[in-house]
């Protein structure tokens, strides 16, 4: 037994507890320590200058988010748009896993899960440039069609903002599928095959075994990357809208992130940006209690 | 407990420490440091010791090409050698937030109070006078000015700005009305008499040549989207005489009046930009792509001959380079209307590019001498021109380039920036044209005028011909007395040196109007007919109205009437 203060340990205890240890200090360094810069939020901060000879400004950054409304509407209304589409499109990497299981070949499994899971790790930059070789009036896309006479003037998706959110959630589908069904494959090689052999022998089909042993043996999972999802339904990231933001679809593609990018960051007002980022924190803290108070009413299960 | 049990555990608890000290070992501060010092002269090694220099993105050879026989000779002249440390806005603004990792700092007037106000930059008074001779000697109008202006009202010397000297356009204009000089003599050198029919002749061009060689199609006009609001503001700036306030989003001036203009205002330049590319939409020679490229692409269009005309000689990605042995370029043409690039007096430098020296550099002394070689007349002329008796041989005190040197720069590829020859600008103290007062030669010497019949393409050489002049730039001083159009000589360097950064609220103001400005750029251009361009037009001012654009420009007005008023104790 080991004694620290008025705390008894067990000597394998605690040497489990001291391999918690280093996650638990990278979690407060890169999770805890930041939030002191919310400070930043009610100072007028510039960089160089240390935070306390920065003017104090209050609440003033926050009433500013509020201050041209139409444009916030606007922008909150894309950002809520564009999340609502990944949400639908949540069951798809599920949806992948379980079709993927059922091939019988392991070697060809491997080959689509690792096809599908490269362009995770393409950047958004090099997405552009790759759908403005395909999708450009020169691009392949439009030359195919031409050629195949299905259409008779070349298209312009990437400026086309009636499609700008669909084509925008689609591209995200195309790039997170694979990466996010890596946890539904874990989970559904989780699920024991007992299970399986006790359903044959019932009788069950294929198509009967996924729908009453997979698909309940992952929904868990499911619903707990979806309530994480609703909770961060206002964050939505820079990269991607910044790289197919142009002035034809500026109107549809202007989430929240990118619109403080373009007016908190690249004036260097980091304030104001600051006041946003907390803004945004505290909708996902209400969204996520909220979803998790749902869940725990319909379910019986919940995060928290 | 058995051995094998008790030494996986041992196993566990010294991984666990292990990875604990690793942490707490990244979170802590690096022993690594040397002597920290606010103005610091004090001894200093002799090595040869590398400078870091923070920078904002400035795309510099320098950092492809780091090891030059350049960067060597200034080793050896002054035992250093510099690292460009080429940030983002938010990495710059995180290093400049820590003060930390860099001994120099390349910045703009925007900087320079919360840099003083936070201790980030030493004075360099104490400096100047123990390393600084050259400096004190060759730009004490600049360092009175810098002491008086751009030290938060302390009078010392903290910041020095890079390109101090009369600006030129050299060989060629690079920017202007700009089209492809081969198809330009087809045509049978046709005048224009204004911008509609400047449009009109690369119409004609395009029905010409409606395709390049490999069947792409060609476009008489486009843009890039990735630069925000540049395709609207500087491609027309020079056909009417304007330049950009140094770090303002709306604020313009006009160089020939030194008047103010803003961008978005009724009559602004935004205008006359929505008007060409509207009009060159109407003519169907805009390029249906114009609002999706990139300028990665917009360059790759420019290099496969896709394009008739475009804001800058730069902009045409390798076409010119690609094409230097044949009569095929894109060439700058004079013309009766357009006003010209170039010849700004920069007696206050690059106000956008000024070096300040970190007060946690643990090299001050060295970054000073640094800065005292980069404002003398030999190593500016090392920089430029390279190593005398390698790259150029001195005959009777008078400095020539050796014929490799000007086959390298005429060549223009990967050989030249190898070299190290014709140093990135942003990282020199005197311009390249200014005269080294030993032997009455440009600094740099590639931008001499004897050598320019020497530099000159196929393309640029055909232009010259035609016009009846040794060189292109020649055309276009004759044009100008002509015609009197302006370039931007009589630019009052100090005036707008003096042009405070706005306040916060009115760069919110100014952000929030370009971003609407840009958001509706397209609807405009792309307008089915002059009345709804129009009807567009009157919308989205009363969009500036209701945003605040009186107030931005309001505020740009009164101060640049008191930077005017201010500016002549220095002119």
């Amino acid at each position: 037994m080991i004694q620290i203060g008025r705390f008894r340990l067990k000597k394998e205890r605690f040497i489990l507890t001291l391999l918690a240890v280093p996650f638990i200090l990278f979690v407060f360094a890169f999770s805890y320590v930041p939030l002191f810069g919310w400070i930043l939020a009610f100072v007028n901060y510039k960089p160089g200058l240390n935070i306390w000879d920065c003017d104090f400004k209050g609440l003033f950054y926050f009433k500013l988010i509020f201050q041209d409304w139409n444009k916030m509407a606007s922008v909150l209304k894309n950002t809520l748009a564009m999340s609502f589409l990944g949400l639908v499109c949540t069951p798809l990497p599920a949806i992948f896993a379980i079709f993927l299981s059922e091939l019988p070949s392991a070697r060809f499994k491997k080959v689509v899960q690792t096809l599908t899971t490269i362009p995770n790790f393409i950047s958004w930059v090099i997405i552009y440039a790759l759908a403005y070789a395909l999708f450009s009036t020169e691009g392949v896309v439009n030359q195919l069609l031409l050629q195949a006479g299905v259409i008779e003037t070349a298209g312009n998706i990437l400026g086309n903002s009636r499609i700008t959110w669909v084509f925008q959630t689609i591209l995200n589908v195309w790039k997170v599928l694979g990466w996010n069904a890596i946890i539904y494959f874990a989970a559904i090689a989780g699920i024991d095959s007992e299970l399986y052999d006790a359903a044959s022998v019932d009788g069950a089909g294929r198509f009967h075994k996924i729908l009453h042993i997979t698909v309940p043996g992952i929904s868990s999972t499911f619903f707990v990357l979806l309530l994480l999802q609703v909770s961060n339904m206002l964050s939505l990231g820079i990269d991607q809208y910044l790289a197919f933001y142009n002035s034809m679809v500026a109107d549809k593609i202007l989430v929240l992130d990118l619109y403080v990018y373009r007016l908190g960051l690249i004036t260097q007002d980091y304030s104001y940006a600051t006041a946003v980022g907390i803004f945004k924190s505290l909708v996902s803290i209400i969204l996520l209690f909220s979803v998790n108070g749902i869940s725990k009413k319909l379910r019986g299960e919940s995060l928290v | 407990m058995n051995m094998k049990k008790r030494w996986r555990n041992t196993g566990k608890t010294f991984l666990s420490m292990m990875l604990t000290a690793a942490i707490l070992a990244g979170c802590g501060a690096s022993d690594k440091s040397v002597k920290t010092s606010d103005t610091g002269v004090g001894t200093e090694s002799t090595d040869v010791v590398t400078l870091n220099i923070l920078t904002t993105k400035i795309s510099s050879n320098l950092s492809e090409y780091p090891d030059t026989h350049v960067m060597d000779a200034m080793a050896d002249r002054i035992g250093v050698k510099i690292n460009l440390i080429e940030a983002d806005t938010d990495k710059y603004n995180v290093y400049i937030a820590s003060g930390d990792g860099f001994d120099l700092v390349l910045t703009s007037t925007t900087y320079f109070d919360q840099l003083i106000q936070g201790g980030v930059v030493a004075p360099l008074d104490d400096m100047l006078e123990s390393y600084g001779s050259d400096i004190a000697a060759n730009i004490p109008e600049t360092v009175a000015f810098s002491r008086d202006n751009w030290s938060n009202g302390t009078g010392s010397l903290y910041f020095l700005p890079c390109q101090i000297g009369v600006d030129s356009q050299g060989v060629y204009q690079s920017m202007g009305p700009i089209t492809r000089w081969d198809y330009y003599a087809q045509m049978g050198y046709p005048e224009t008499e204004n911008l509609d029919e400047w449009l009109d002749m690369l119409g004609s061009m395009q029905k010409a040549h409606p395709e390049t060689d490999s069947g792409l199609p060609v476009y008489g006009v486009s843009m890039f989207s990735d630069w925000g609001m540049w395709c609207y503001k500087f491609p027309l700036a020079c056909y009417y005489g304007y330049n950009e306030l140094s770090g303002a989003a709306t604020g313009l001036f006009q160089p020939s009046t030194m008047e103010y203009s803003n961008l978005l205002e009724e009559d602004g330049l935004f205008w006359a930009s929505m008007d060409y590319y509207f009009k060159a939409n109407q003519k169907g020679i805009l390029d249906p792509d114009a609002f999706v490229t990139n300028f990665d692409d917009y360059k790759a269009k420019a290099s496969n001959g896709q394009l008739l005309t475009g804001p800058a000689v730069f902009a045409m990605g390798s076409f010119n380079s690609d094409h230097f042995n044949e009569a095929a370029g894109y060439e700058v043409i004079p013309t009766a209307w357009a006003n010209h690039w170039g010849g700004t007096d920069c007696t206050a430098g690059w106000i956008d590019k000024c070096f300040g020296i970190s007060s946690k550099s643990a090299y001050p002394q060295k970054a000073m001498e640094f800065l005292n070689y980069i404002y003398s007349y030999d190593g500016c002329r090392e920089l430029y021109s390279g190593v005398e008796g390698v790259d150029y041989n001195t005959e009777d005190g008078t400095p020539s380039l050796t014929q490799e040197s000007i086959d390298l720069y005429l060549e223009n590829g990967t050989a030249w920036k190898e070299s190290g020859l014709g140093f990135d600008r942003n990282i020199v103290g005197l311009g390249n044209y200014v005269i080294h007062p030993d032997d009455g030669k440009t600094l740099s010497l590639f931008m001499d005028p004897s050598v320019y019949e020497n530099v000159l393409t196929t393309c640029q050489k055909d232009f010259s011909e035609y016009y009846g002049v040794k060189y292109p730039d020649e055309i276009f001083a004759r044009y100008r007395e002509t015609y009197g159009l302006s370039d931007q000589s009589n630019t009052d360097a100090f005036t707008v040196a003096l042009m405070p950064a706005a306040p916060d609220d009115i760069s919110r103001i100014e952000a929030g109007l370009s971003e609407y400005a840009l958001s509706q750029a397209s609807k405009i251009i792309l307008a089915p007919d002059s009345a709804k361009f129009e009807a567009l037009k009157e919308e989205t001012m009363k969009e500036f109205d209701r945003m605040g654009i009186q107030e931005v420009m309001d505020w740009y007005g009164a101060e640049w009437e008191k930077a005017k008023k201010k500016a002549e104790k220095y002119s």
